[in-house]
């Protein structure tokens, strides 16, 4: 038989069951839409360089085709956009649209060298929409009460805070790509605020659960105990978050290391970036139904 | 207009999966996918142990965390009775309603795939016509016979008699009499969704 | 949509158990997509259970066996290629006419037919043709080694019918004993499940003394986990208790309704009037002995010694008092491991729910009110010594008044005052229940049969009071010169039985099939023993089949009020491929044997044809047209075959009063004192010893008592705790394990495919659920599994569900799945209950981790 079609289907025994509906595709659309938007802001308003902006839509337009690859059938794609009264996904959907619409409007605009206004026009408005982008994969898990680990504000928040971390990150690699290693000091520096930010809200969110009902203390113990303590402790805490905080203290403070940590450190934040959604998404339990 | 639900008696059900068997064959449903599964649970020490059955199906809640999930608006509930439905012809097969359901109600049909393995039995070729692969389906309380007037294959099939179903707003209906004079709990009160199926412990 | 009343439904009766459901099946455009219960049908009133809403993915298994095929590997065993090849019709029945012509010249006896199609047309004609073969021999399945032999002939001797169920609509307190009534198992599932979850809800007390308490047991009020094999101890302690401590039982009943009043002299029999012979009772008014049914008698006196022949000449039911009290609850407790309290408690509460004394009026006749009672089946009595199992089981029920009466213990139909047929119990010259007409077509055991040097090779003729002697014939092929039989078996034929996978170990199995020259498989599934045939024969599916009265009154027809019916089973589609129904294909055999004609005279009698529909023996009918004469000369010409078809089932009146509780309407007695046993026992030491013979005849005794089973008394370190088999709903026998929605639910049904063991006592051996463990017995027989760790077990029982493992590669879904618990069993004369035939189905084994 194929594999089960949903979670409660493999067996019948009365017990947390992990939702395995949305993998590693699904952790590849949040985490890819998250760099893509938080470098596009990036790369607009703090160090515009040619072809930055571009680079930044890439990942964006892979998360579409990881979220293709992901439904049951791509060709009604446009069908989700339907529910925008009640779906999050619709309107994340939307705002992805409207995202690389004005993105790559404001880029054609600046290619063609049109009047300054009407670039920055539509960056803000493409900014707007990529930061509601951000925003959008934790407000559809905290949207479903279903899954007590997902049904809480503090997701959204992180998630938020990943997709600024983690466009920092790829906003490295770029300016190391495109010979702006100059810029690396205040742009590591940044990382210095939100490593710790990010770190906080994550033990913040960590400890409601340890401390909540069954359901949420089962997820906590897959993270931190559990199947998924490797890739969440080791990966998305250690290596997207801890060790790339050292690494770019110890940069600033040695220059020397300035290129290699970015380099090092922004490969580690990237896939961190995706192993904490990715985490988080594999960590989903439902209770017991009784 | 009537608010259609279901009563499920926990003393009397003794886990004999009748139901199960009889809502896959009524509906057709693909290999691997059972809209009305029996889980089980052991309760207290030996000796003074036993197993719980717990019939499940869809709650067509009337508050559903499926058709807010649903971005394609494939899910309604119906104005008449409050069935709730999943249009496959809109589903683009996301699976957020299978995440957003508390209840596991919502199965994702992936690809068609023969019971036996081999090849595919005539029965099973007649029923997956009416199932789009990629899409999303569930348990519809058997809508196609409540039409007609009939209740749904599990509750006909239940040889204790321990599934009820009727119109919750009808004071006079057994399943409204049922509520009234016995305890009732619903499945995972905390997540809102105000199913239409409740438990008689 | 698979909308209900959509295209065409048709009426049949389910075979996915034995169960006789009625059934209603839908067809769209000649495909079946939907099997619902007939709503009308008393039967089952609108309800199946899983496996009969499953029962039509059999019929389109692509595995399924759909043209004749022959053996050409002569090498036969497990995981052996028989190397197929696909034949003819025509060929087969060359082949099978040939070989039975042959047979039939030289010995007929040697012909040998393993079937447990045994009710409605199939059933009832096949046993015919057997006859005018000139073959009494019949191998079996499992249902012939665990199922009723401690059943049937004790509801035989107590109600006077084949089978018998608890009266639960009237019921206030029931024990269950080794068995899952009300739980989707066992008899009249349909019916008992809503009975009980009805009772249950109105008040009644379920009490349920079962090693396992996965299903029946996590219903109960209470349930009381008991060491395998020993629900008789607990039952005798319970009549010691009732008898002797508390002094509550029905004295009035015990009286006039058993031959506890009668006399017994010293070496253990009747103290007989020396003119008539009739066995004597105390007429304590008079103050002398008088005959049991001398009208002169005034009070017999059930209790007490009297003075005759200058001794003092106790009633057997004194005997009786006397012999229980050596089941003291004390000593039980350490046989059963239920604490004696709980026996004492338990006694008490089934004594006073008895209400014995009080009445109740139904249709207008005052009956005793028993709602109290104990039933049981294969869990207590698939063991050596089951018989007396049995019989101190149910005794419970007779001391406390509860036979036949309302709320007791009800026989299926001893009695019929309604067309077409008319049966009722009649005494025996000793005063003692014998089942007449219908409720005698299978083997009573009393009179018991004459005993005599086997000519069955089921040994049968050794065996007077079992119901059939499989076991039996299974030694007997694997060690004939053992039992001096003159002749061996040439040519096994086998349909809707599987004794390789549902007896013993298979390779013991094995070892005997293979002994037999010639197999014929009649089937729809290519198991087990069909891998082992030289010709296999596509046989009809259930839902392919035309069965005559699928059901039978003395089995399959609720006991207690209600209402007589009977039930057709007709082809919904026809059959796929080339297959037949087996029985059909019988008789075409019997028209190139010769013996048509004299199969259709037993069938006359067998059935009481009535002109002008009697069979005659020059013609040659077609099935349909056997089946329906047969229906008209039952029900009038208006009720044929046609009107069945169209209705499925033909309700011909409601239960009378005295049909549905018929014990105060008779006469005959229930020997409570099993003084018949004795001289039984004498016949067959007398012809075993003058054969040269071992056979054990320590249990033709005339009071019960609980003895150990092999595994209680042996017990070898290391091998500790005791296996059991267990049911589940949803299976049934070895043809359901591979039925696609069914092997569905085992796969997810956490306890199907599992090794259950007691969480405490696993902890102890450093198990956790999902190792993989083994269980080993002491010959060396050994099956492998997953352990799951539950509450819900006894802590020195591990629990192995159904009949899985399987071994045939065609079961494709479910090969090699769980666990087959038959291997663990061994097959020896040792293990055998003398008196019912039945196999010993708990073995000790020892679990390790792997």
């Amino acid at each position: 038989m194929s594999r089960p079609a949903n979670v409660f289907s493999e067996n019948y025994s009365i017990d947390f069951k992990l939702q395995q509906v949305w993998s590693i595709p699904h952790a590849l659309e949040f985490f890819l839409l998250g760099v893509g938007a938080g470098q596009y802001i990036l790369s607009t308003w703090f160090w515009p360089l040619p072809w930055a902006q571009l680079i930044s839509l890439l990942p964006v337009l892979g998360a579409g085709l990881s979220l293709l690859a992901d439904l049951g059938r791509p060709e009604r794609l446009w069908r989700a956009l339907a529910n925008l009264r009640q779906s999050w996904i619709s309107r994340g959907a939307l705002s992805v649209f409207f995202f690389l619409a004005f993105a790559f409007l404001a880029l054609f605009s600046r290619w063609t060298s049109s009047p300054s206004q009407l670039p920055l026009a539509l960056e803000s408005a493409a900014t707007l929409f990529a930061l509601i982008a951000m925003l959008y994969p934790g407000l559809v898990l905290s949207s479903y009460a279903s899954i007590p680990s997902w049904n809480s504000p503090m997701v959204p928040l992180l998630f938020f805070l990943s997709s600024w971390i983690t466009g920092l990150a790829a906003e490295w690699l770029v300016l190391l790509a495109l010979g702006a290693a100059r810029e690396l000091a205040p742009a590591m520096a940044l990382g210095l605020v939100l490593f710790p930010i990010t770190l906080l809200c994550l033990l913040i969110h960590l400890s409601s659960m340890a401390r909540g009902g069954a359901a949420l203390r089962e997820g906590y113990r897959l993270l931190v105990r559990g199947l998924l303590s490797g890739w969440f402790v080791g990966g998305a805490v250690g290596m997207g978050l801890l060790l790339p905080l050292v690494l770019v203290a110890v940069a600033l403070i040695n220059p020397e290391w300035l290129e290699f940590s970015a380099l090092l450190s922004s490969l580690f934040v990237l896939a961190g970036g995706f192993l904490l959604r990715y985490s988080i998404l594999k960590a989903g339990v439902y209770p017991p139904l009784f | 207009m009537a608010r259609l639900g279901m009563v499920i008696d926990l003393a009397r059900c003794v886990g004999c999966d009748a139901c199960t068997i009889a809502c896959q064959t009524e509906n057709g449903t693909p290999t691997g996918i059972q809209y009305a599964p029996v889980f089980r649970k052991e309760v207290g020490k030996f000796p003074q142990a036993k197993v719980l059955f717990l019939p499940t199906l869809c709650m067509h809640c009337d508050d559903p965390p499926c058709m807010k999930a649903c971005p394609t608006g494939a899910i309604s509930k119906r104005e008449k009775d409050g069935i709730v439905l999943v249009d496959q012809d809109k589903c683009c097969g996301s699976k957020a309603c299978i995440a957003a359901c508390p209840y596991g109600a919502l199965h994702f049909y992936e690809e068609q795939s023969a019971m036996y393995g081999k090849e595919m039995t005539a029965p099973e070729e007649r029923a997956l016509k009416k199932f789009t692969a990629g899409t999303a389906q569930k348990c519809t309380f058997c809508a196609h016979r409540v039409d007609q007037g009939l209740a749904p294959a599990c509750v006909i099939t239940c040889p204790t008699n321990c599934r009820i179903f009727g119109d919750l707003d009808d004071p006079r209906s057994e399943v409204s009499r049922l509520l009234r004079e016995r305890n009732s709990v619903a499945l995972r009160p905390d997540a809102g969704t105000e199913p239409s199926v409740r438990y008689l412990p | 949509m698979n909308a209900a009343q959509e295209n065409e439904w048709v009426k049949s009766t389910c075979y996915m158990c034995w169960n006789t459901c009625g059934i209603k099946v839908n067809k769209a455009d000649g495909v079946i997509v939907k099997i619902e219960g007939d709503p009308d049908c008393p039967q089952n009133w609108g309800k199946t259970c899983a496996k009969g809403n499953a029962g039509y993915m059999s019929l389109y298994d692509p595995n399924r066996v759909l043209f004749p095929m022959r053996r050409t590997n002569p090498v036969k065993g497990f995981d052996v290629d028989p190397k197929w090849e696909r034949i003819s019709w025509e060929e087969a029945l060359e082949i099978l006419t040939a070989r039975l012509k042959k047979i039939r010249a030289e010995d007929p006896r040697k012909l040998v037919i393993s079937s447990f199609d045994t009710r409605g047309q199939s059933g009832v004609f096949w046993m015919a043709w057997a006859a005018a073969f000139g073959t009494p021999n019949q191998w079996g399945g499992g249902a012939n080694y665990f199922c009723g032999n401690g059943f049937h002939p004790v509801t035989y001797l107590t109600h006077g019918t084949w089978f018998g169920e608890p009266d639960i609509r009237h019921c206030r307190y029931l024990m269950l004993f080794g068995t899952q009534n009300g739980s989707v198992s066992n008899h009249l599932p349909m019916d008992l499940a809503a009975k009980m979850a009805d009772a249950r809800m109105d008040g009644m007390k379920l009490i349920v003394v079962d090693p396992v308490g996965i299903n029946a047991g996590s219903k109960a009020h209470e349930w009381v986990p008991i060491r395998p094999g020993t629900d008789a101890a607990l039952a005798l302690a319970m009549i010691n208790v009732l008898l002797n401590e508390e002094r509550l039982y029905d004295k009035e009943f015990l009286a006039k309704f058993t031959n506890g009043p009668y006399l017994i002299q010293e070496d253990g029999r009747y103290l007989r009037d020396r003119e008539t012979g009739k066995p004597l009772m105390w007429d304590l008014a008079a103050g002398r002995a008088r005959a049991f049914d001398d009208p002169a008698i005034g009070a017999a006196a059930l209790e007490g010694r009297f003075p005759l022949d200058g001794k003092q000449i106790p009633t057997a039911f004194t005997l009786f008092k006397e012999h229980v009290r050596r089941h003291t609850p004390e000593s039980v407790s350490s046989i059963t491991t239920v604490p004696a309290d709980t026996i004492r408690r338990l006694a008490r509460e089934f004594g006073m729910a008895a209400q014995i004394g009080s009445t109740i009026v139904i249709d207008g006749k005052e009956l005793p009110l028993r709602p109290a009672a104990a039933s049981w089946y294969r869990g207590a009595i698939a063991h050596k010594h089951g018989m007396l199992t049995g019989l101190a089981i149910q005794f419970l029920n007779v001391i406390a008044g509860a036979i036949d009466v309302p709320g007791g213990h009800l026989g299926n139909n001893p009695v019929s005052r309604t067309a077409p047929l008319h049966w009722s119990p009649v005494p025996s010259a000793d005063g003692l229940i014998i089942p007449q007409g219908y409720a005698r077509r299978r083997k009573p055991p009393y009179p018991a049969t004459k005993v005599k040097p086997p000519e069955r090779f089921d040994l049968l003729d050794l065996c007077p009071v079992a119901p059939y002697g499989t076991t039996f014939f299974t030694e007997a092929l694997l060690d004939p010169k053992r039992f001096r039989l003159s002749y061996f078996p040439e040519m096994l034929m086998v349909c809707r039985s599987n004794p390789l996978m549902t007896c013993a170990n298979p390779d013991v199995m094995a070892e005997a099939l293979k002994k037999i020259p010639f197999v014929v498989a009649f089937t729809c599934e290519m198991n087990e023993t069909a891998e082992f045939a030289d010709i296999v024969l596509p046989d009809a599916h259930y839902l392919e089949r035309l069965d005559a009265i699928s059901n039978e009154p003395t089995e399959f027809v609720g006991a207690g009020e209600g209402h007589w019916y009977w039930m057709v089973r007709q082809p919904v589609v026809p059959p796929r491929g080339e297959a037949r129904g087996w029985v059909e294909v019988l008789y075409d055999l019997a028209d190139r044997l010769g013996i048509r004609g004299d199969a259709y005279a037993l069938l006359n009698a067998t059935l009481d044809l009535k002109e002008p529909f009697a069979y005659k023996p020059t013609e040659k009918y077609s099935w349909e047209e056997l089946a329906n004469r047969w229906m008209k000369s039952w029900f009038g010409p208006e009720k044929g075959l046609d009107w069945f078809k169209k209705n499925g089932f033909f309700i011909t009146g409601k239960k009378k009063v005295e049909e549905a509780y018929p014990r105060v309407f008779l006469a005959p007695r229930i020997p409570l004192y099993v003084e018949y046993f004795l001289d039984a026992g004498a016949e067959i030491r007398k012809v075993t010893e003058g054969l040269g013979i071992r056979w054990d005849t320590d249990d033709y005794q005339a009071l019960v008592d609980w003895k150990p089973c092999p595994a209680y008394e042996y017990s070898v370190a290391g091998y500790d705790l005791f296996v059991v088999n267990f049911k589940l709903p949803f299976h049934s026998l070895s043809y359901t394990s591979h039925n696609a929605l069914l092997a569905e639910l085992s796969e997810k049904n956490p306890y199907a495919y599992s090794v259950l063991l007691n969480a405490q006592t696993a902890h102890k051996k450093g198990i956790c659920s999902g190792d993989r463990i083994r269980l080993e017995t002491e010959e060396g027989y050994a099956v492998e599994g997953q352990a799951l760790l539950t509450e819900c077990i006894h802590p020195e029982v591990v629990g192995t569900a159904g009949c899985f493992g399987r071994k045939s590669k065609s079961l494709a879904l479910s090969y090699g799945k769980g666990v087959h618990f038959n291997t663990l069993l061994p097959h020896s004369i040792e293990r055998i209950d003398a008196l019912s035939a039945a196999l010993d189905s708990c073995v000790r084994v020892k679990v390790t981790k792997l």
